[in-house]
């Protein structure tokens, strides 16, 4: 029997100080797997190890024992003694593993629900994993089914979505009044670590000027120099006004410095063609009036701050939709998993044997015109025995290579030489109903296993 | 011939609806199946639409327009090719609730005015008369998209301003895209239309050796605000809210000619001969 385990420790179970000394570098990824697949009860192993996080993923032929190699493995690999990171540990184990695994690559466990690294993150694991030879059919479909479900939940939810960051709100409204920012001219008044932020942000999504005016003249210049762009003497910005598509103002001015005046005059100037004024100076820097003045945006810090929220309590929404799509997909695996237990690969193939058998006796039967009873009960045996001859070997070897640590490889290399793979689903579901009666036929069939050996 | 046209147009119908129903789930759900789908069947509708008309026309033996039933189904026809512009253009397929359901509104209200194929009129026997429904056609769908675009834009403003983005405020198109279409579209209109209007002057004097009636009143006022729309953005770079809403109004205004000078108030022009 196989066992699909994780153990890991996460922003949400461990402080910086222990997540820090667990981590795995990854130039040497393929060699700590290397160093995990040593251990008896480890056949499969995925390690995921961000600023975050570090996970172990791991196929087991025995959940206890094999958990217990993860910690020992964790332990020799970083020289650590267990005690010290054990409370800060958790562990999963079969269905709760993929249910994890899917919500760590849509990021619903991740510090900011709905980031985008996290998938290229365990991409990245899994890509080492690979080359290192320490997945195979188990984690080569599961992983590949996490990406799928993390690619899903992405294009059908808004989880990602929405900025939920100050700077990042601002180049999402900007983006909401100018469809393509490559051309804007940005300018910043008052060079502060916010307004520079907002602007690298901005420029990062196609803007390509950058105007800079600042009190002090030559803090504005040593900005400019870092975004390639222009300073502007103070008293002058209104002019620069006229030609720009978006302020950002952040000075440590205690009154307004942009009045009503002096914008309703600017976008005179440029023919009311519409602007984006960012104000995130406390107190503020430009005057709340001129919000009213036609095409004139004017979002200040607690504007921003509200969209913040709103956008975070939206991907909280979305986050429950991803939830649901979660759960469709866990089903969805669990269904395949379930078809690597023997019992059930043994019933199909017998199932196929006996299809095949009953056709064709059929067939030969119907060729043959008028029989006696007896005659057909011949070559009805007849085709049995050879039926379970055949088939007989096979399945008492199968049963017995299950028990071994990759017995699944077996299972999967039947299903495959056999073309199980299509029958699963619908016999899976069929055989659901006849289940409750197979199981009184149960013994039955054995019987007639048994009949065959003798037979 | 005209049975398999209505079968036709009702299947139009239906597949528009569908459409419909897919753009509003899309806009909800974000589903990648449901926003394929809709422009799937959009096409899909307006290929069946199509069909119908060319059947219609073959029953009747003249281009469709001459009816009020023919004429809204064309109008209808054009809306979505026109849509459909601004939808591969855009990328956003907000816009496509507001037409495919103004699109129903349009078969359905056609549908009310249903007449079996028939020579025309023998005042419509002309083949400028041919040339000023097909423009009228034309400036009435581009007017519906400036219209629409004007509605999503005065909404996304209102988000804007009033700091309440939700969800329709990050499945709009910005402001910019909505202003330029929008723009686009009336200038499109605006020359059909103004065409339009002239053959009509043309045909009027012709045929009724007048052109004093109503519907050259309304006409002129619908002109001059379209005119005016362009004019004002031409000399003040003007754009954004006002601009959206005298495409609104501009629809309105010919929406009216269509839907009520025509049928009821008109003296010379009408469906009704």
């Amino acid at each position: 029997m196989m066992h699909i385990i994780v153990m890991g420790l996460s922003h949400k179970t461990a402080p910086v100080e222990i997540r820090e000394k667990l981590t795995f570098p990854e130039s040497k990824l393929e060699e700590s797997l290397q160093c995990l697949l040593k251990y008896d009860h480890i056949s499969e192993g995925v390690i995921l190890s961000t600023c975050n996080r570090t996970e172990i993923y791991a196929v087991s032929d025995d959940p206890d024992k094999g958990k217990e190699d993860l910690i020992k493995f964790l332990s020799q690999y970083h020289n650590l003694d267990p005690k010290k990171f054990r409370n800060h540990l958790y562990f999963r184990h079969s269905i709760d593993v993929i249910h994890h695994l899917f919500e760590v690559v849509t990021s619903l466990d991740s510090m900011v629900v709905g980031e985008a690294q996290i998938l290229g993150q365990v991409k990245g694991a899994y890509a080492h994993a690979f080359e290192a030879h320490a997945t195979s059919v188990i984690f080569n479909r599961l992983f590949r089914h996490a990406f799928k479900v993390g690619k899903r939940v992405r294009t059908e939810t808004g989880i990602g979505e929405s900025a939920v960051s100050v700077s990042y709100v601002a180049v999402e409204l900007a983006k909401k009044i100018f469809e393509d920012l490559a051309g804007r001219t940005v300018m910043i008044i008052g060079a502060g670590e916010m307004s520079e932020l907002t602007a690298k942000h901005l420029v990062a999504n196609g803007v390509t000027s950058v105007l800079v005016s600042n009190r002090t003249y030559e803090r504005a210049v040593e900005l400019a120099n870092r975004f390639h762009g222009k300073a502007v003497k103070f008293d002058e910005f209104p002019d620069y006004m006229v030609d720009t598509d978006i302020v950002i103002s952040s000075t440590g001015a205690p009154h307004y410095i942009v009045k009503r005046e002096t914008v309703a005059e600017v976008m005179r100037k440029r023919r009311f063609k519409p602007i984006f004024l960012i104000d995130i100076a406390v107190p503020r820097d430009i005057d709340p009036e001129v919000d009213k003045i036609y095409n004139v945006f004017l979002f200040d810090i607690d504007d921003l701050q509200s969209v913040v929220d709103a956008n975070l309590a939206e991907r909280a929404r979305e986050a429950k939709k991803a939830e649901l799509i979660i759960d469709r997909e866990v089903e969805e695996f669990m269904a395949w998993l379930s078809s690597l237990e023997v019992v059930p690969t043994i019933t199909v193939l017998r199932e196929k044997a006996e299809a095949i058998r009953e056709a064709e006796t059929e067939k030969a039967l119907n060729k043959l015109g008028e029989l006696s009873e007896r005659e057909k009960n011949i070559i009805n045996a007849l085709t049995g025995v050879i039926i379970n001859k055949l088939l007989h070997e096979p399945i008492v070897r199968i049963k017995e290579c299950s028990r071994r640590k990759d017995g699944y490889l077996y299972i999967e290399s039947l299903r495959h030489l056999f073309d199980l793979e299509a029958r699963t689903k619908v016999e899976g579901r069929r055989s659901r109903d006849e289940g409750r009666r197979t199981k009184g036929e149960g013994r039955g069939t054995k019987g007639e296993g048994r009949k065959g050996l003798h037979g | 011939m005209e049975r398999i046209s209505v079968f036709l147009f009702w299947l139009a119908l239906a597949i528009y609806a569908l459409a419909f129903a897919m753009y509003a789930n899309f806009f909800a759900s974000r589903r990648h199946i449901t926003g394929s789908l809709s422009t799937g069947m959009t096409i899909g509708g307006w290929v069946v639409h199509t069909v119908s008309l060319i059947f219609r026309g073959l029953a009747s033996g003249h281009l469709p327009g001459a009816t009020a039933y023919e004429s809204l189904s064309a109008v209808a026809w054009l809306v979505i090719v026109a849509y459909l512009f601004v939808e591969y253009f855009s990328k956003s397929k907000v816009l496509g609730i507001f037409i495919t359901a103004i699109n129903c509104v349009f078969l359905v209200k056609a549908w009310g005015h249903y007449q079996p194929p028939g020579p025309r009129l023998s005042i419509l026997r002309s083949s400028l008369v041919d040339v000023h429904f097909m423009l009228i056609f034309i400036a009435s769908a581009a007017f519906t998209v400036a219209a629409g675009c004007g509605l999503l834009y005065l909404l996304q403003e209102w988000q804007m301003k009033g700091r309440r983005p939700n969800i329709l405020f990050r499945r709009l198109p910005s402001l910019e895209v909505l202003d330029d279409v929008g723009y686009r579209a009336v200038l499109a209109g605006f020359l059909f239309f103004t065409l339009c209007v002239a053959t009509g002057a043309i045909q009027a004097r012709q045929v009724w050796g007048t052109i004093w009636d109503p519907i050259v009143v309304a006409s002129a006022v619908s002109w001059s605000i379209y005119a005016f729309y362009l004019l004002l953005r031409a000399a003040a770079g003007w754009m954004g809210k006002r601009a959206a809403i005298l495409a609104i109004i501009g629809f309105l205004c010919v929406m009216s000619i269509r839907f009520a000078i025509v049928p009821y108030v008109s003296y010379l022009h009408g469906f009704r001969g």
